[in-house]
């Protein structure tokens, strides 16, 4: 249907299918809608504190479309409403400010940031809580050029990743993970997108966080912090488990000799951490 | 006014002789204009490499070791060696014309300020015929950036380099704010100032507080590097972090450098196309220095991830500083609002300054709460969310002030048409480039990495990207077209073109090398206006 010039003059006729466009433009708009909410949110978390980010993050992006629709909306219909037109003369009212409104849009958005501020100050005291007391399960993360060593010190199992063979972290579900990450040589960060969290490998720091999975599954991470050469390569991935299935693993020593030769294994007899002179060694935790 | 006895002796010859001794503020801004147009082609070219590259998973064209050179050169060329340059250019070629002043405090450093430039590109890029250019990515953290795992001789080159181009800046700082205090025509006092120069002043004294902080982190790693220092080096004793926090005092600063001359550009274009003053004038100056004053309290919001940062004071500052932005912005609109708005190139850039840099001031909040930024840090949303500052902000500006200007320094008109087909190209090229960065980063690709596994679904949206990327370059095509045949054949400009409201506009077109003959009446921040309506004109409430 070609759009017509006169659309006023012939508004009996086509209300029927007038109507029926709208409905189809507005179903168009919510499907758009409902996809682009879908593509602009985070990936669906995997941890408890990652639950309270995605939801922090949903309420700065509902803010955020408020202000961009807002602005955009003034943006666009000063260019529709405001544009010379041939009949113009003379120039217009030379308005110069407006003290009340500028109080205002300088007191609003103070308003809402502090806000956002304010729930963004809960959820980090969440996310980043380190009580040592409640952790359930306990490991170590070293980065290195260009992989990771993920150690679990109470019992004795080391697993060394290298750029070919991502190491895996199992871990079991619903349980508190501690994690203590550093690194041997150069800057390295630990991230796993389904956790909606990183945490960097700093040379001579010992950075200690915890996350509660809960969620079964593989979830693949990546290092964030730029490292060198193959800093693309330098993946890993975090395995969910059951409690049961986690015993097991940690019974059995860790990934089996044929698990695709996934990691190099090393099983000491006493449940201390090997000093392998290389890696940081986590003799005291720094927080 | 008598404005003769300012006259400087400057000769008038056009010979390449000329223009390499030059000490004319117009001559050095023209200057200025083309070594940052060289230097937009290299680090436009690098970053189609980059692109190139990213457009499927897998290594096609490069390996690691160049990949990494490109984006870590990339970002250096542009940042201090074509925006920074091209607002200098702008800033040099017209603050002293809205001062009605005859030329910069001091000439000879502006040349000086000038000529550092491309003998320090050169060093930084001479890395890339010497064995290898820098590759620790332009924030070059230790250890990556260490002799140990950067041994090449193209980190050497980028501290050096770095450091030639801090001490133009530096140089040039001050001469704007002496140029600013002290060479100012009678009559226009510091609030009739117009805004670019406002923008121009805090730039300087931001410039002047942050990058001799740089120079010294650079002066440090290179110690570190050559002469077995330990500043950086835990192994030693040193902190890697410690880098972080110095680099980050000045580079934050540095996004307001970049960032502020470019909203003066755009606050003089938008009243000018809207025929209406500034709306909010004073609030906008203080908007001004208030960015510049929160800006160096934010830094370390790049840093959250670390662990070793205090995070709540930098959360809550990164929340405030997006406020004076957001009063800019609410001003910006307002000078719209119920004007007359005329269509001509510079407002069309201007407009797309608003309504790009709005996205990335409006992504940026983003990393203010620190739970969200431990999910977005270090990944592709960063990389959206500066370039949509810069590039969006700063760049689109740029070109608003290049089609605005380009006739007060040539004295021809650019070609409208081709104008609008260069801007339309770009403004759809940097959104189907830097849109899309979003959702990769939403997704959890990390930057700086040189491929990426087949199956982490980030395949359509980075060849969007690099398709956006492509089109970018593309737009530049007919902009150095027009620019050619204007200058051979342009319609003359005459005075003042666009009726403008600043004392550049009150003299001829190219300006004669002692700037004015005579100046009107400065009674308000907008002189030109008041002569042309015959008002004899009012301070702003
Ligand atoms: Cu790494």
């Amino acid at each position: 249907m070609l759009p017509k010039r006169s659309s006023c003059a012939d508004r009996g006729g086509n209300t029927r299918t007038m109507r029926r466009l709208a409905t189809l433009g507005l179903l168009a708009i919510v499907a758009l809608v409902a996809g682009a909410c879908q593509a602009v949110s985070l990936r669906s978390p995997a941890t408890d504190q990652a639950i309270l980010i995605s939801d922090l993050y949903n309420l700065v992006f509902a803010v955020a479309a408020v202000v961009f629709f807002l602005v955009e909306g003034l943006i666009v219909w000063s260019v529709i409403r405001y544009r010379r037109k041939s009949t113009d003369r003379g120039l217009p009212a030379q308005t110069h400010g407006n003290l009340v409104l500028e109080i205002v849009w300088t007191a609003v958005p103070m308003v809402t940031v502090i806000a956002i501020f304010l729930a963004s100050w809960n959820v980090l005291n969440v996310v980043d809580a380190r009580d040592e007391s409640v952790a359930q399960v306990k490991v170590e993360v070293v980065g290195y050029q260009w992989a990771w060593k993920f150690g679990y010190p109470d019992a004795g199992i080391e697993i060394y990743g290298t750029a070919e063979q991502n190491p895996q972290l199992v871990v079991p579900i619903n349980k508190v993970v501690q994690v203590s990450v550093s690194s041997q040589d150069v800057n390295h960060g630990f991230y796993i997108p389904e956790f909606l969290f990183q945490r960097d490998a700093v040379p001579g720091r010992v950075n200690v966080f915890q996350f509660t999975p809960n969620k079964l599954g593989v979830f693949n991470g990546q290092c964030s912090a730029f490292c060198g050469l193959m800093h693309h390569a330098m993946r890993f991935s975090v395995k969910v488990v059951t409690q049961a299935e986690y015993d097991a693993w940690i019974a059995a020593g860790g990934p089996s000799a044929n698990a695709a030769g996934v990691a190099t294994l090393r099983i000491t007899t006493t449940p201390v951490a090997v000093a392998t002179p290389a890696i940081v060694r986590f003799s005291r935790i720094t927080m | 006014m008598a404005t003769t006895a300012l006259r400087p002796a400057a000769r008038s010859g056009t010979g390449i002789y000329e223009w390499l001794t030059t000490t004319d503020h117009k001559k050095i801004g023209i200057l200025y204009m083309i070594s940052s147009f060289v230097f937009l082609a290299i680090g436009g070219l690098l970053a189609l490499g980059v692109r190139a590259e990213l457009a499927q998973p897998g290594l096609q064209f490069l390996d690691e070791s160049t990949y990494n050179q490109l984006f870590t050169m990339h970002a250096t060329i542009m940042i201090f060696w074509v925006i920074i340059p091209f607002l200098g250019a702008i800033g040099n070629y017209v603050v002293p014309l809205q001062l009605g002043a005859p030329d910069m405090a001091f000439p000879r450093i502006n040349a000086l300020s000038f000529w550092l430039i491309p003998f320090a590109g050169i060093i930084v890029l001479s890395g890339f015929v010497l064995g290898g250019a820098a590759d620790a990515g332009w924030t070059a953290y230790p250890p990556v950036s260490s002799i140990k795992y950067s041994p090449g001789p193209g980190m050497n080159l980028w501290i050096m380099g770095l450091i030639l181009i801090g001490t133009s800046s530096i140089l040039g700082a001050v001469n704007f704010l002496v140029t600013i205090f002290r060479m100012r025509a009678p009559g226009m006092t510091l609030f009739r100032m117009p805004i670019l120069t406002w923008t121009v002043l805090v730039t300087a004294v931001l410039v002047l507080m942050a990058t001799p902080v740089l120079t010294s982190a650079l002066i440090m790693l290179f110690i570190d590097r050559n002469f077995g220092g330990s500043f950086f080096d835990p192994a030693t004793g040193g902190s890697a972090i410690l880098w972080q926090n110095i680099f980050w005092f000045y580079s934050h600063p540095a996004v307001y450098i970049m960032v502020l001359p470019a909203m003066g550009v755009i606050s003089e274009i938008l009243p000018v196309f809207s025929r209406k003053p500034l709306f909010g004038y004073k609030a906008f100056v203080f908007a001004t220095a208030g960015i510049g004053a929160l800006g160096f309290s934010v830094w370390a919001h790049h840093m959250f991830t670390t662990g070793g940062v205090f995070l709540p004071f930098f959360s809550i500052m990164t929340f405030f500083i997006a406020i004076p932005t957001g009063v800019k912005m609410f001003n910006w609109v307002a000078t719209m609002w119920r004007g007359q708005l005329i269509f001509s190139t510079p407002m069309l850039f201007a407009i797309g300054f608003l309504s790009m840099f709005l996205i990335g001031g409006i992504n940026g909040v983003f990393s203010a709460p620190v739970p969200v930024d431990y999910a977005i840090h270090a990944t592709y949303w960063i990389v959206a969310h500066i370039h949509y500052v810069l590039f969006g902000g700063s760049f689109l500006g740029i070109m608003a002030g290049l089609y605005f200007y380009f006739p007060k320094m040539t004295g021809k008109m650019l070609d409208e048409r081709l104008g609008k087909i260069h801007f339309v190209l770009m403004y759809v090229g940097l959104n189907l480039t830097f849109m899309p960065m979003h959702l990769l980063g939403l997704s959890g690709m990390p930057r700086r990495i040189a491929d990426y596994s087949p199956t982490a679904g980030w395949n359509d949206l980075n060849l969007i990207a690099t398709i956006g990327g492509f089109t970018i370059g593309a737009s530049l095509l007919p902009l150095l077209w027009n620019i050619y045949i204007s200058l051979r054949n342009g319609k003359a400009a005459g005075d003042d073109p666009w009726e403008a409201n600043t004392l550049e506009w009150a003299t001829s077109s190219p300006p004669p090398a002692w700037n004015f003959d005579r100046l009107p009446a400065i009674t308000s921040e907008r002189p030109l206006f008041d002569a042309r309506h015959g008002r004899s004109g009012k301070d702003h409430a």
